[in-house]
């Protein structure tokens, strides 16, 4: 009896041992927030100290593959500045100035948001994944992938990131800098739907180092567009 | 003026003790010019320690001027050699940094005579020496015999009762200590201080109005003085 | 009395040899004192000149509440409305002249690379009367209309950035309300603090540049430079009673408070100072108890016939104290001299002296005629010999008669 029964038992054991596979899960959080090759999105963000919430920043994103992104500033504070990534590297430019100040995706944009949560989210070109294990967050069965900076242009060094089992969204994520100290964590609160696309539509970014201080990203609007290269070049000429 | 009774003074040597002076009576009366005579090593020396207040015996009494020494405290000692002792060394013992003028002058300081008298009396008693002239010289200008002429002046000059002197002529030639001799005598007669020698100089010995003989501690004769030298002995140490 | 006295500087000069010798090791004593003290003096002297002509002026003027805390956003404790508080402080005699100050940082790009900066605003023709022009290496500094779009580099930046007078650099800074903020400049001169620190960050606009830049009509604070440093005390009660009444309120804090690492200076070299003179003062006892104890015993005889005379035991240790500390007024005399003519001519030599720490040029060896430190040097060395000489005059009090005149 326990000999016909064998091959049931093994291969149910292997049904459930075969851990998933990190890479795929990276790409399709990427596709999250990043539903196209080429777009634009709007992205406000509101940052909040110690509940109490600052003036709204308005940005446009425009995205062209994996290597290029271009933000424009649009509130009315901040109008004029423009941030460029080109591969590892990144720019701001003032209005009113002839040169670009060299900046890193790490450094802030506004609040509890880096540069690099805004102009550079595809995660799958900048980090190595790697499957940890299988725990539960809240209720639900997470996997956890350790992201590990693979590029000197990355934004963190090292990302936790929890993936529910059941749909692979992203619960959570924990962001550590060169030194392994925790800087933020961040939690993926809604969802959006864009030409038969599922987008995220709101994620809060919180500070780790500092209570109280967090900051809401939410993605007002995704729009699928072919952007030209000349978008994405370094001199200050027209872009458009 | 002077009284010893029973006066010993024993030092202590090798687990043993020597006894310079041994059961010593004698008394001296002011105006006196007595020699203590005897070998070296007779204690001549350490009686006049002893009379000079500047050592204790280990027994017995001394008295000077009815004052019991051995009641006197150390201070008490030096306040009494201050006014009524003067002392003659064999060595001269003149302040080499001091003019005559001054080492005679050094007494008078330590009983704070006023400057006015000090000067008078120094100039008094350097005359008195026969030094006048040769007052501003240093002693090492200053010949032996001159030297111990100025030691004399020093050890009058306070107008003490006694004037204690240990060989003053032994390094004397013959002339010098003729001379210091008779200034010894003038001065003992004019001014009334009694002297006390310790001498083996027949010299002085034959201007002595007593002698005291001392052998071994002890006095073998106190009296006039003798006319024979033979029992002197020559010994110079 | 005079005697003693006399008798006291007869007897230093009996031994020639010995005498000399033992002026020689005072002298040498104060005059090491003495060089090392002046030497210091200057140092004290050359760092708080340098101090103060490097921007930190006597005395300088903050909003009251500049110290309260930290500022979150540039220029939150500033002085606004600071005219009024100019005039006052300019109108005030041995004032030579007020400049307003704006202390500012963000960053600097020359196109290609970004780096930090620490700024300063300054008004050109405020900070040339009091003659706070840095030492300029390259171009020249602003001239007294100094234009809105020029910088001043240090040395160490424009080394960085890689720019020289005519090139062009964009400053990046967070204005009042926390907004980026940028401007275009072209450096007309680099410049040099003598401090690779600060010649690493530091750049120079002009006042309204800045606040072109930083958005407010505040200042940091005003600087204020005097004829002479030695007024900083009483002027700065002049001034804080001047300024008591009026608006906006201020507080004071002179040229010592804001350079923490000058009393530190003078803290230190003081105590090395004082360390100097510990050892000194051992030497000389070392060396002088064993010479007047030798020279105690050959006066034994000599002592001897002074105590048989009835001299006071306690006089003949007060000659001989007196001798030691007259020995050391000598000692000090000479050292004195020597010690002051070494100086003398070493000022004259104009020997110079390799760059301090933290400096980049080196300056010329002085030593200033300290009389503090004349008047110390002596009287140490007095006390010294008169302690010194007290073991052998106790000594000497403590002899016995007899056997002290049968010594040789």
């Amino acid at each position: 009896m326990f000999r016909t029964a064998l091959p049931f038992i093994l291969m149910a054991a292997a049904a459930t041992a075969a851990p998933p596979d990190p890479d795929a899960l990276l790409k399709q959080f990427d596709s999250l927030r990043n539903g196209w090759d080429s777009y634009v999105v709007r992205v406000s963000i509101r940052n909040f100290e110690q509940g109490k919430q600052d003036e709204e920043h308005l940005y446009e994103v425009y995205q062209k593959g994996t290597e290029k992104s271009y933000v424009e500033f649009l509130s009315p504070r901040e109008k004029g500045q423009h941030l460029l990534m080109l591969g590892d590297d990144m720019w701001i430019y003032l209005p009113d100035t002839s040169r670009p100040i060299r900046i890193t995706p790490l450094e802030r944009l506004t609040g509890n948001a880096s540069n690099g949560d805004v102009a550079r989210t595809h995660y799958v070109t900048d980090y190595i994944a790697v499957f940890l294990r299988t725990e539960t967050v809240d209720g639900a069965s997470c996997h956890l992938l350790e992201l590990t900076a693979r590029r000197k242009g990355s934004t963190y060094r090292r990302i936790l990131l929890w993936l529910r089992a059941s749909d692979s969204r992203p619960i959570k994520a924990d962001f550590f800098a060169a030194s392994g100290k925790q800087l933020k964590s961040a939690t993926y609160d809604r969802y959006q739907e864009a030409n038969g696309q599922l987008l995220l539509r709101r994620m809060t970014i919180y500070d780790h180092v500092r209570q109280g201080s967090h900051s809401v990203i939410e993605y007002l609007q995704f729009t699928q567009r072919a952007l030209p290269d000349r978008m994405f070049h370094q001199g200050r000429s027209e872009r458009f | 003026m002077v009284a010893l009774e029973n006066v010993s003074r024993r030092f202590p040597m090798d687990h043993q003790f020597v006894s310079a002076l041994d059961d010593i009576s004698l008394s001296l009366g002011a105006g006196e010019f007595v020699a203590a005579a005897g070998p070296s090593g007779s204690g001549k020396s350490t009686l006049l320690h002893l009379i000079g207040c500047i050592d204790q015996p280990t027994s017995g009494s001394i008295r000077i001027d009815d004052v019991e020494t051995r009641r006197l405290s150390p201070a008490q000692l030096s306040e009494l050699r201050r006014r009524k002792i003067g002392f003659v060394f064999q060595t001269f013992n003149l302040i080499p940094v001091f003019t005559a003028f001054e080492n005679v002058e050094y007494p008078l300081l330590l009983q704070r005579v006023p400057p006015r008298e000090r000067r008078e009396r120094t100039r008094e008693a350097l005359e008195s020496v026969g030094l006048g002239p040769r007052a501003g010289h240093r002693p090492d200008l200053l010949s032996g015999g001159e030297r111990q002429r100025v030691a004399v002046a020093r050890a009058i000059v306070h107008r003490p009762a006694l004037v204690l002197a240990d060989e003053p002529t032994a390094n004397l030639d013959t002339t010098n200590a003729t001379q210091l001799i008779d200034l010894m005598r003038a001065l003992n007669r004019q001014l009334g201080v009694t002297f006390l020698f310790a001498t083996h100089d027949p010299r002085l010995l034959d201007r002595a109005d007593r002698v005291i003989r001392l052998c071994d501690g002890r006095i073998v004769t106190d009296g006039a003085k003798e006319t024979t030298h033979e029992n002197v002995s020559f010994a110079r140490l | 009395m005079r005697t003693f006295l006399s008798l006291a500087f007869r007897n230093i000069f009996r031994s020639r040899r010995r005498t000399m010798m033992m002026l020689l090791v005072v002298a040498g004593g104060v005059s090491a004192l003495l060089l090392a003290g002046g030497y210091f003096s200057y140092i004290f002297w050359g760092f708080r000149e340098t101090t103060i002509r490097n921007g930190v002026g006597h005395l300088q003027i903050f909003n009251a509440r500049y110290f309260d805390h930290d500022e979150t956003r540039v220029l939150e404790n500033g002085l606004a409305g600071f005219d009024n508080v100019r005039r006052i402080a300019q109108a005030t005699p041995h004032v030579v002249g007020v400049a307003p100050r704006i202390e500012f940082y963000g960053m600097v790009s020359n196109g290609q690379k970004s780096g930090t900066y620490m700024g300063t605003a300054v008004v050109p023709a405020a900070e040339r009367k009091m003659h706070f022009v840095p030492d300029v290496l390259k171009g020249h500094w602003f001239n007294a209309d100094g234009g809105e779009n020029e910088v001043i580099v240090g040395a160490g930046l424009a080394r960085s950035m890689n720019v020289k007078p005519g090139d062009g650099l964009t400053l990046l800074a967070v204005t009042a309300d926390g907004a980026l903020n940028g401007i275009d400049v072209d450096v007309v001169g680099v410049i040099t603090t003598h401090f690779k620190e600060l010649d690493d960050r530091l750049l120079q606009i002009t006042l309204p540049a800045a606040q072109r830049l930083l958005q407010t009509d505040r200042v940091t604070k005003l600087v204020v430079g005097l004829d002479n440093t030695d007024n900083t005390n009483a002027l700065r009660a002049v001034l804080t009673a001047r300024l008591a009444g009026s608006e906006p309120k201020v507080i004071l804090k002179d040229w010592q408070e804001l350079s923490p690492m000058y009393k530190q200076i003078v803290l230190m070299f003081g105590g090395i100072l004082a360390f100097m003179g510990v050892i000194i003062f051992f030497m000389v006892v070392m060396s002088s108890t064993n010479t007047m104890m030798m020279a105690m015993f050959e006066r034994t005889r000599e002592v001897g016939t002074m105590l048989a005379m009835g001299t006071p035991r306690s006089w003949v240790v007060a000659l001989f104290v007196l001798e030691g500390a007259l020995t050391g007024v000598f000692g000090a005399a000479a050292g004195l001299l020597a010690g002051n003519g070494i100086a003398a001519l070493l000022n004259h030599a104009h020997i110079q002296l390799p760059p301090p720490p933290g400096n980049s040029t080196g300056f010329p060896l002085r030593i200033l005629h300290v009389p503090e430190y004349m008047v110390l040097a002596s009287v140490l060395v007095v006390l010294t010999l008169a302690a010194a000489s007290i073991p052998p005059a106790w000594r000497a009090s403590r002899l016995k008669v007899v056997e002290a005149l049968s010594h040789v």
